[in-house]
């Protein structure tokens, strides 16, 4: 089932002189337990991908639809609870409110859509256990490893009924050994049902993909398809 | 409402720990909320607790009796009468088996190591259970005889002792202590019956146990035969302000009816919310841009723009909360503990009382002010862009160039209302000035404009200063209001009082040549008077010390209070200044103190019976008339001879009469004043206070004055004023520069990386200051002008005379306070450069990109 179709997205920044493409007429697709990563040079246009797949940014032109909702048709108010109940953002760093102990950091998207209390800290604590992470509930988010914040921030992005995980560098502040565990636990959500769409820079990451996508001046330069089933990428 | 609760929670939880998490930053808003409520608090209890309310002051007016009857005064002929009250008069009027107990009261001075003024002395039989609840004993035990007497708090303070001796009274009786009592907050003495003392007035009033309430037809009864009452049973007709609300009032009083104490009330008031707003507001936008990647992370988790609302907002709710109810908390704290020098400074204190109604409503304005203040802040909040926010990346602020046009207009209308209030009244005048600070507010952005290219020429740091408070408008123009506001009200203040001062001192007519000492006898008995010359004669050596006398209405011989005559000079124009509007009367030593020099042709005048004339007004033809009103009404005028001086002195006064005029008149003489020649001997403010100590020891009232001309009585409440506007604009330019190095990190980084020393980043940081305080000071100064031109016209205008023929006229002279302009438009932004340098933390920042 696919979770996450862009068809024909164009974001224009500025007018006249200053116009600026920041994407070229991409279209994409990932479907259901699909690790999608996006590759590119700075400027290329990735970050702006994620911005607009999660409704954070709206194209100048073309559709997005998620869980077969197009954004463009969303009132405001839908668009955010849509990302409320379906999207999750992991960035490079600083994803947690230092205020908010881990629990509560897991419990936000709930807290904001009225989940009452009790059941929204029941799913989070039913999310930090599937990362491993259950004892750490209560502590705040700087008494924490820089890994295991990414992690909090990843179980924050699936709990609950969340399935589609848009990931901006998510190991782009971590050595080596912790980018990997960080790789190991999107692959296994992944495994567990959830899309990941992953945006990176590091080559080596791309090899937990299903797809990789690769971004040059705002459009979409290459797609390799790397799934066991060998269908082929729907890029262009 | 879905779900509001939650994230009403969720905000709340957000913010307290955001609070606890940015101390400095949450004290300082919670302290700008707060120390407006604590004043406002402090000074609602304080009058509250001056003010004793008829139910407070019942058990002391009345004991345990059902009410009592007071001696009635009134006006007869020009005396004061009293309604005699006797036991026998009042019993047919009271409910039959009503007891009375008869209460003597009387003022009297009393002497410790000094004199003290008069208080009050309640001679009543305090073994009668009616007189129960009336005071407390303390120590020692109740007066029971004649020579002696129980003191209240007040007077232990002052020194008396129990077991010891206390002189009261002008005939200096000599009571022993046996007792201090409490009671009512006013300095007292108790005695025995018949434990007085002779000479002065002595009220009687009675004390009624009855067998029935006395209701209100029973007053009315008493009424109706000339006696005053308070009965137990009976709330009086009108109620103090202590027992309602000071802000809730009885409904009928406005600010407007203050007068100008009202309006400058009401000025301060809306002044304080409306920086608070401003000033709590950048704070709270410093709030923002620190939490700007927070708030992005909230909306990228599904928040919605109210969901940001709500959790800034929270940030306004528990500050303006906390420092509200702290403020109200420490000005009640405040005040309880300091009621002993309230006390003393301000007038006594009755039971300590808060003002419930008027602290909650405070409280409630201060968290009104506080959400006020975070309304723009969080709605910009809302509007951030999140993509940006998120990847760390500068937000373009959003350029608001205000309303010049708008705020032009609100200006103008303002500033005429605020000119129109002289044919209107003090409430026009307000809101006058409350139109001026809204388009001050609209007007700001284009003035940080107008500083901005004004600035092309100035030097790098204070260029780069100028160029960022041009684009973030947003942020500088509400600190600009904020010194703008507080600035134009102490000029106006200034400008006001300054000329207020300047026109007094123009038309101040010193009674008394100036450097003279003068003692005047007031009330003091004759033998007293005698004494206190005797005193002067003594302490000042050889000084020739001069009597001024006067002639009072009545003949020599009659009694005090009698129906008197009253004298007039024909052809004195109005004032025509006299002693205490009584004629002087005076020998050839008085003549030489008034003139300033011998004149032995005047003096010889004087010696002949002549009287001396110092106006060429009232002499005609060598003679002054005078027209004297007989105690009968009957008319006459009476001719004497006169000569014309002319006083080097100034004296205003118009005539000096010789002794025997008083015989030629029919009149008495009397004392007026001691005073001593400038020329025999000047006494400076040590010898003063020496004399005055000495007079202390032989009476309460003698207070020896110098005569300095008008004297300067509002340096130090304007003292006071000035130093609160300098925390004010202070506040401004920290608040404003702390935010401009949140906005400014890269730049000073970029500025760092090209190799720019500390110093310039520290004037960046005092330029930022320096254009905030001085645009805001010169634009102040310049308000402040044309409301304090229009304050002054409106309190300087005499009753009943044209505004226009007022202004025109040479009575209107504006008298510009120059140090405190320019301390205003230069040591003022200079001082906040200052501090704000001082402020900056001048190392290297680390700048990193996030994504």
């Amino acid at each position: 089932m696919t979770v996450l179709q862009l068809d024909a997205v164009t974001r224009v920044h500025g007018a006249g002189d200053n116009t600026v493409h920041a994407l070229r007429e991409v279209s994409l697709t990932a479907a259901t337990g699909e690790l999608v990563a996006v590759m590119g040079p700075s400027g290329s246009g990735k970050s702006t991908l994620l911005n607009v797949a999660g409704g954070l940014d709206r194209p100048t032109s073309g559709t997005v639809a998620v869980e077969g909702a197009d954004l463009s048709t969303l009132r405001l108010r839908d668009l955010v609870a849509l990302r409320r109940r379906h999207i999750g953002y992991v960035f490079q760093d600083l994803n947690l409110i230092p205020s908010l102990n881990v629990i509560e950091n897991v419990m936000l998207p709930h807290e904001l859509d009225g989940v009452r209390r009790a059941t929204a800290k029941k799913q989070a604590a039913s999310a930090l256990a599937e990362i491993g992470l259950a004892h750490m509930a209560a502590r705040y988010p700087d008494e924490i490893s820089g890994g295991q914040r990414q992690r909090v921030a990843i179980a924050r992005a699936l709990v609950g009924e969340r399935r589609l995980l848009l990931a901006d560098e998510p190991t782009g502040a971590l050595d080596s050994a912790a980018g990997d565990d960080i790789l190991a636990l999107l692959r296994s959500r992944c495994e567990a049902g959830a899309t990941v769409l992953l945006v990176t820079h590091e080559a080596r990451y791309a090899a937990w993909a299903d797809k990789v996508v690769f971004l040059r001046d705002g459009a979409i330069a290459d797609s390799t398809d790397l799934s066991s089933d060998g269908s082929a990428a729907s890029a262009r | 409402m879905n779900g509001l609760l939650p994230v009403l929670r969720l905000s709340l939880r957000l913010s307290i720990r955001g609070i606890r998490r940015a101390k400095g930053r949450s004290a300082l808003i919670a302290a700008m909320v707060g120390v407006p409520v604590m004043v406002f608090t402090a000074f609602f209890t304080i009058v509250t607790t001056a003010d004793v309310s008829h139910e407070e002051g019942l058990p002391w007016t009345l004991g345990s009796a059902d009410a009592k009857i007071f001696t009635r005064w009134y006006m007869q002929e020009g005396a004061a009468r009293a309604r005699p009250a006797t036991a026998e008069e009042l019993s047919p009027l009271l409910p039959p088996g009503s007891r009375l107990l008869r209460v003597d009261t009387a003022n009297v001075p009393y002497r410790t190591d000094r004199w003290h003024a008069p208080i009050a002395l309640l001679q009543v039989d305090f073994k009668d259970p009616l007189t129960r609840g009336m005071v407390r004993l303390t120590e020692g035990r109740m007066p029971t005889a004649a020579g002696e007497i129980a003191v209240s708090a007040q007077v232990v303070e002052a020194g008396a002792r129990v077991g010891q001796d206390l002189t009261i009274g002008d005939s200096a009786a000599v009571k022993r202590v046996v007792g201090a009592v409490e009671g009512p907050p006013h300095t007292f003495l108790i005695a025995a019956p018949g434990g007085g003392v002779d000479g002065g007035r002595t009220d009687v009033s009675w004390l009624v146990d009855a067998p029935r309430p006395l209701l209100r037809h029973d007053l009315r009864n008493l009424d109706g035969h000339g006696f005053s009452a308070v009965s137990r049973a009976v709330a009086p007709a009108s109620e103090t302000p202590a027992s309602g609300s000071l802000l809730w009032g009885s409904g009928n009083t406005s600010l407007a009816e203050h007068g100008p104490v009202g309006v400058l009330f009401g000025l301060t008031m809306s002044l304080i919310v409306v920086e608070v707003a401003l000033l709590a507001g950048s704070a709270f936008m410093v709030g923002e841009r620190r939490r700007r990647r927070e708030l992005a992370l909230v909306v990228a988790q599904g928040g919605e723009p109210r969901h940001v609302r709500t959790l800034m907002m929270a940030d306004g709710l528990l500050l303006g909360a906390l420092g509200s109810v702290l403020g109200a908390a420490l000005g009640v704290a405040l005040v309880f503990l300091l009621q002993p020098l309230i006390a003393a400074v301000y007038r006594p204190l009755g039971p300590f009382d808060v003002p419930w109604w008027d602290t909650a409503t405070v409280i409630g304005l201060g968290v009104v002010s506080a959400l006020l203040a975070c309304l723009v802040p969080a709605r910009r909040a809302a509007r951030a862009d999140t993509a940006a926010a998120l990847a760390g990346r500068r937000i373009a602020p959003r350029s608001r160039r205000g309303l010049p046009v708008a705020g032009a207009a609100l200006l103008v209308a303002g500033t005429a209302g605020a000119v129109a209030a002289l044919w209107a009244n003090g409430a026009v005048f307000l809101i006058g000035c409350l139109l001026v600070q809204l388009g001050l507010v609209l007007l700001a952005p284009t003035l940080v404009d107008l500083v901005g290219a004004l600035s092309s020429r100035a030097p790098l740091p204070i260029r780069l200063a100028a160029r960022d408070a041009v684009r973030h408008r947003g942020r500088t123009a509400p600190a600009v209001v904020a010194v703008t506001a507080a600035v134009a009200m102490t000029t106006a203040i200034g400008v006001s009082l300054s000329s207020t001062q300047a026109r007094h001192e123009r038309d101040y007519s010193p009674l008394q040549p100036l450097g003279a000492v003068v003692v005047e006898k007031a009330g003091h008995s004759r033998e007293k008077w005698a004494e206190v010359g005797e005193r002067l004669r003594m302490e000042l050596r050889g000084v020739p010390l001069i009597e001024q006398s006067v002639l009072v209405s009545r003949a020599p011989g009659q009694p005090e209070h009698g129906a008197g005559s009253s004298i007039r000079i024909v052809g004195c124009a109005v004032p025509c200044v006299l002693l205490g509007g009584r004629l002087p009367v005076g020998n050839a030593a008085l003549l030489r103190y008034l003139l300033g020099r011998n004149d032995h042709a005047t003096s010889a005048a004087l010696d002949a019976g002549k009287v001396i004339a110092f106006d060429p007004a009232v002499v005609r033809d060598g003679h002054v008339k005078l027209k004297r009103r007989g105690p009968t009404g009957a008319v006459d005028t009476i001719t004497m001879p006169a000569v014309l001086a002319h006083p080097a002195t100034g004296t205003v006064l118009k005539v000096l009469l010789p002794k025997s005029a008083a015989n030629t008149l029919g009149l008495a003489v009397e004392p007026y004043a001691y005073v001593i020649n400038p020329r025999d001997h000047a006494v400076g403010e040590e010898e003063r206070q020496r004399l005055n100590a000495a007079l202390l020891q032989v009476t309460y009232a003698g207070e020896v004055r110098i005569e300095r001309g008008w004297p300067h009585t509002q340096t130090f409440s304007f003292a006071l004023l000035t130093a609160a506007v300098t925390a004010v604009a202070l506040a401004a330019a920290l608040v404003a520069a702390g935010l401009a190095r949140v906005d400014a990190r890269p730049d000073i980084a970029s500025l760092a990386s090209v190799g720019a020393t500390r110093r310039v980043r520290r004037l960046f940081t005092a330029g930022q200051a320096g254009i905030i305080v001085g645009s805001g000071a010169v634009v102040g100064v310049l308000l402040g002008l044309a409301l304090g031109v229009a304050a002054y016209a409106m309190a300087a205008r005499p009753p009943g005379r044209g505004v226009t023929s007022f202004v025109v006229s040479p009575d209107f002279g504006i008298d510009l306070p120059w140090l405190l302009l320019g301390g205003m438009v230069i040591v003022l932004p200079l001082a906040a450069m200052g501090v704000a340098a001082l402020f900056t933390r001048a190392e290297e920042p680390l700048t990193r990109r996030l994504a």
